[in-house]
């Protein structure tokens, strides 16, 4: 009980990690979230003021990949310790207890922090038949959801799933399944879509959350702008080739060959907002795009019935005007809250400096 | 054989790889040049960053260029290697954040007396404050 009083700050002496470390840590989350690199210090400040977090992580209707992706982030040292901090207080897959033990973790996590927690969800949750599609511990998923939503302070959506169907929500979706913010709609919600997302992204949310008290800033689909502001075309390194009308027509042609632009191989790159074109996966080895394969769009809504990762843009069904209008009306309200909050952070802190 | 060893060659317009400068280079010395005005008038310290910027190696030539080296050079542990130098401009430098493979996590140039990195924060100073007598302690009291 007693660790759960130390800040972030004490934390970090108590283990002999330096104030260097941590600053320079903050600085590669200032970097990738497009922080300007002068606030770092009264970042690193306010963040080493974080008391514990706790947090509960549900696994719905997934596949792990969201978890495995988590797991490898790209400043282990001072991101573990972080990771460390906040008190994942429940996550089926990492922990010890099982069963009923497992449960009560859960409860009494809840009861503990009742409306501070933070819940991460990843998998999607089907409505059909009263959710009975997925169920664990004789409680289905959607129940589960609106008991652990009521007493949270704010919800991250982990993965496309989570955040908007996903996988399980694809054609002919035989069991209903729908994103999060579906069923949520009264608690600041934020998405990190991706299949699988970016651990860097889930990094940037934690710290800023602990560090600024709110959830980032968010796009209409309730993403984190700091991340998917961009396309994957916006910073893509093979643009000058799509600038300059250089394509690649088959993945063995010359232009294959030299790296020109796959637009013509079904890139979604123009239409797909995500950070992989700068952050790459793999602690930064490389990304899809560079193995020479085109996006296929997997941070959007519905990515797998646009009818084909390996047709053109120009040819598919990406970029209708009815869905960006629906989607635009559904990210509108809680979105701009939780921007307000974040922005009036953000002052507080820039003005602290 | 790793997957490094893997010769990969491709053809780049202008953008990341390529060794024709953009524009932005200069761009980058003008704000440079700007904040080195402000803190030679005893402004806070300044920081430029470089990792987003969709430089190309022509770019990163030409900055490394005009910026020279200098007399200071540092490499820092903690939480992974950290390289520094002052540029040939005193007051300006080049502060390269390593992962611990040594994979650029950022890349700044920052003007001011000292980089972040290099200066002991007030939080280390005041735990090695305490715990600097303990060797008292085990040292041959005969040797006082
Ligand atoms: S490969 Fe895709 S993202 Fe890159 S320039 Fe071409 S269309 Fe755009
Ligand atoms: S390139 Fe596109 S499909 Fe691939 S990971 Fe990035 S956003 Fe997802």
């Amino acid at each position: 009980m007693k660790e759960h009083d130390l800040t972030l700050g004490e934390e970090l002496r108590r283990q002999g990690i330096s104030r260097r470390s941590f600053m320079k840590f903050c600085a590669g989350v200032a970097s990738s979230m497009a922080i300007p690199a002068a606030m770092v210090p009264a970042m690193a400040d306010s963040l080493a003021q974080a008391r514990r977090q706790s947090v509960i992580m549900m696994a719905y209707q997934e596949c792990t990949g969201c978890l495995e992706s988590l797991t490898r982030s790209f400043a282990p040292t001072v991101e573990n310790l972080i990771f460390n901090f906040v008190s994942l207080d429940f996550q089926h897959t990492l922990q010890a207890a099982a069963g009923d033990q497992a449960i009560e973790a859960i409860e009494t996590a809840m009861e503990e922090n009742w409306g501070k927690y933070l819940l991460l969800v990843d998998g999607s949750i089907p409505l059909k038949d009263d959710g009975i599609y997925s169920v664990s511990h004789g409680q289905s998923h959607l129940d589960s959801l609106r008991e652990l939503a009521e007493g949270a302070a704010a919800i991250v959506s982990i993965g496309t799933c989570a955040s908007f169907g996903g996988v399980g929500a694809a054609k002919p979706n035989p069991t209903g399944a729908v994103g999060v913010d579906e069923i949520i709609t009264d608690k600041p919600i934020l998405n990190v879509p991706g299949c699988p997302p970016m651990p860097e992204v889930m990094t940037g949310v934690l710290t800023s959350f602990l560090a600024f008290g709110a959830l980032p800033e968010v796009d209409r689909l309730k993403r984190p702008k700091a991340f998917f502001a961009d396309t994957i075309h916006d910073r893509c390194y093979r643009r000058a080739f799509y600038d300059q009308g250089k394509f690649a027509y088959s993945f063995d042609d010359e232009g294959a060959r030299k790296g020109w632009c796959l637009y013509p191989l079904g890139c979604k790159g123009p239409i797909t907002h995500n950070a992989c074109a700068t952050l790459k996966f793999n602690q930064g080895v490389s990304w899809p795009i560079q193995s020479g394969h085109g996006c296929i769009g997997c941070s959007e809504p519905d990515f797998w019935d646009k009818e084909g990762f390996y047709k053109p843009l120009s040819a598919g069904q990406w970029g209708t005007a009815e869905g960006i209008a629906a989607a635009a009306a559904a990210g509108v309200a809680l979105g701009a809250a939780s921007a307000v909050m974040s922005r009036r952070n953000q002052d507080k802190i820039s003005g602290g400096k | 054989m790793s997957l490094k060893d893997i010769a990969v060659r491709l053809d780049s317009g202008p953008g990341p790889g390529s060794p024709e400068t953009t524009g932005l280079a200069v761009a980058l010395l003008r704000e440079v040049a700007d904040h080195l005005l402000t803190v030679s008038r005893g402004g806070d310290r300044q920081v430029v960053e470089l990792t987003n910027l969709p430089l190309s190696d022509g770019d990163v030539q030409l900055l490394v260029e005009k910026l020279g080296r200098g007399e200071v050079e540092a490499r820092i542990s903690a939480a992974g290697p950290t390289e520094v130098f002052e540029t040939a401009f005193p007051g300006v430098w080049w502060v390269k954040y390593l992962g611990e493979d040594d994979r650029v996590i950022t890349q700044q140039l920052e003007i001011g007396t000292v980089p972040m990195i290099l200066e002991a924060h007030q939080e280390d100073i005041q735990a090695s404050a305490r715990q600097f007598p303990s060797m008292f302690d085990e040292l041959d009291p005969n040797q006082h």
